[in-house]
């Protein structure tokens, strides 16, 4: 009885001991399984043959949707020319009134240019969240001004700066993620290695290949196309890129949000407009709440002072560097 | 004794809630709760249960990740790509999203087969993550 005891006890310290191990085992087990399992893709779009309905009422992308859609299947290399950033392109970045922007496409959507097409999707990107209910985007304007957040002046002058540029688009345009993803399986048919990347960032690739994301990045690679290596730039967060020889030595020692970054660094390198009010800042700043303090200050700017540690910003550097070097493909 | 016994069961009991607790915390998964600070006003976020198609949860998930990360000192770092966060939806109900693009509106994307209806009477999660703290730092 009394020798029973102590016994009892050091079971019980023993189950402890057991039990907090066991459920600290889970709980990293869980954590992993967590970390290691991204958003499934969806299945590839070119076995659902790229069928998406779009809205009933959208009178700006009417011009995309054609009669008969054959399935999408990745262009060929050698239809890909290096993409030098167009008057179209420059038109949206600087344009101030998008609606009468994307009235300029109509016409070069229906003539088939992948670019105009691409860059509706753009447009409806970035004027959705005002198109679809300017009054409720005001109203959440007014309630993140609230918040007393340390980025809610910045916030609210990019929000406003959306709300200015599209303010002549309504909810009767039918501006949702799906007309977007619509508009970029289009120019994809037509060609557009940006709508690709964006597509495939996105978690839907269209192919199923194995070898399809490497053969993605060389082609992005030697397009030296600032906006396909911006719409690549989220994919480079996750895993996946064997068998590319696209990728600089290195990269892969970077934590994955610094990936992405090293990737739009090289595109506003190569061309892409990163300025203060350039859509990439804009789109940080509403839709990621990633915004700058200093209303002058660019996305190179940016990211070197709020995101990349001072230590490892020769190694980024670098990155960008090799990148953005001709590795024998563009032109 | 039977003082001793009770005190010595609660100390073993305290370090194992103590123990579990700091291993969530490392698991480094934030729990957007929309019921904090008044975000279940949001136009994107106020309607959006489990029950909601992906695409407004996406894009809900994607409105409440902004404002945490606006709030915190290192938006950067806050919810980074690749990261997944706990959604507690208005009414409740919660699911697991991942970031896939902290610069699209429709970067966050729910995992499938994590959606749990709202507990019997309750408005909204009782765990919340700090309003300043990343959610996960990671170094080169």
């Amino acid at each position: 009885m009394v020798g029973g005891l102590p016994a009892r006890r050091a079971g019980g310290r023993i189950c402890v001991v057991f039990g907090a191990g066991l459920a600290a085992l889970l709980l990293l087990a869980l954590a992993q399984a967590f970390r290691m399992s991204p958003p499934s893709p969806a299945a590839p779009v070119a076995a659902a043959g790229g069928a998406v309905e779009t809205g009933p009422s959208v009178p700006l992308a009417a011009a995309s949707v054609q009669a008969t859609r054959p399935p999408v299947a990745a262009p060929p290399r050698a239809a890909l020319a290096t993409v030098v950033p167009s008057r179209l392109r420059r038109m949206f970045d600087h344009a101030d009134d998008l609606y009468a922007y994307s009235r300029e496409l109509v016409p070069e959507i229906r003539a088939g240019n992948a670019e105009a097409m691409w860059l509706m999707s753009r447009v409806v990107d970035y004027c959705a969240s005002y198109a679809s209910n300017p009054s409720a985007y005001a109203e959440d304007s007014r309630a993140l001004g609230t918040l007393r957040i340390p980025a809610s002046v910045a916030m609210a002058a990019a929000r406003n700066r959306v709300g200015e540029r599209c303010r002549r688009f309504t909810a009767g345009d039918g501006f949702t993620p799906a007309l977007a993803r619509q508009l970029r399986l289009d120019a994809v048919r037509a060609g557009s290695l940006a709508a690709e990347a964006e597509l495939f960032s996105a978690g839907e690739p269209i192919s199923p290949d194995a070898d399809y994301a490497g053969d993605l990045v060389d082609r992005v690679r030697s397009s030296r196309d600032p906006d396909a290596y911006n719409a690549i730039a989220p994919a480079m967060a996750g895993e996946g890129f064997a068998g590319t020889t696209a990728l600089p030595d290195g990269l892969d020692r970077l934590a994955p949000q610094f990936r992405m970054l090293v990737w739009q660094l090289a595109a506003c390198r190569l061309g892409l407009d990163c300025g203060p009010d350039s859509a990439l800042m804009t789109a940080y700043c509403v839709n990621g709440g990633i915004c700058s303090r200093d209303p002058g200050q660019g996305f190179e700017d940016f990211v070197f002072d709020a995101a990349i540690p001072r230590q490892s910003a020769g190694l980024v550097r670098k990155l960008v560097d090799a990148l953005v070097a001709d590795i024998g493909g563009g032109q | 004794m039977k003082l001793g016994f009770r005190f010595r069961r609660f100390s073993a009991l305290f370090w194992l809630l103590l123990f579990t607790a700091y291993s969530v915390a490392a698991m480094g998964v934030v729990i957007l709760d929309a019921a904090d600070g008044g975000l279940d006003g949001l136009s994107g976020v106020s309607t959006v249960t489990i029950h909601a198609d992906e695409e407004m949860r996406s894009l809900g998930a994607s409105q409440l990740a902004a404002v945490y990360r606006a709030r915190s000192g290192v938006p950067f770092m806050s919810l980074p790509p690749g990261s997944t966060v706990k959604v507690v939806w208005p009414d409740g109900s919660s699911e697991y999203v991942v970031v896939v693009d902290p610069a699209s509106r429709t970067g966050m994307k729910p995992v499938p087969g994590t959606q749990q209806p709202a507990p019997d009477g309750a408005g909204a999660g009782s765990m919340k993550a700090p309003a300043t703290a990343p959610a996960r730092e990671e170094g080169f």
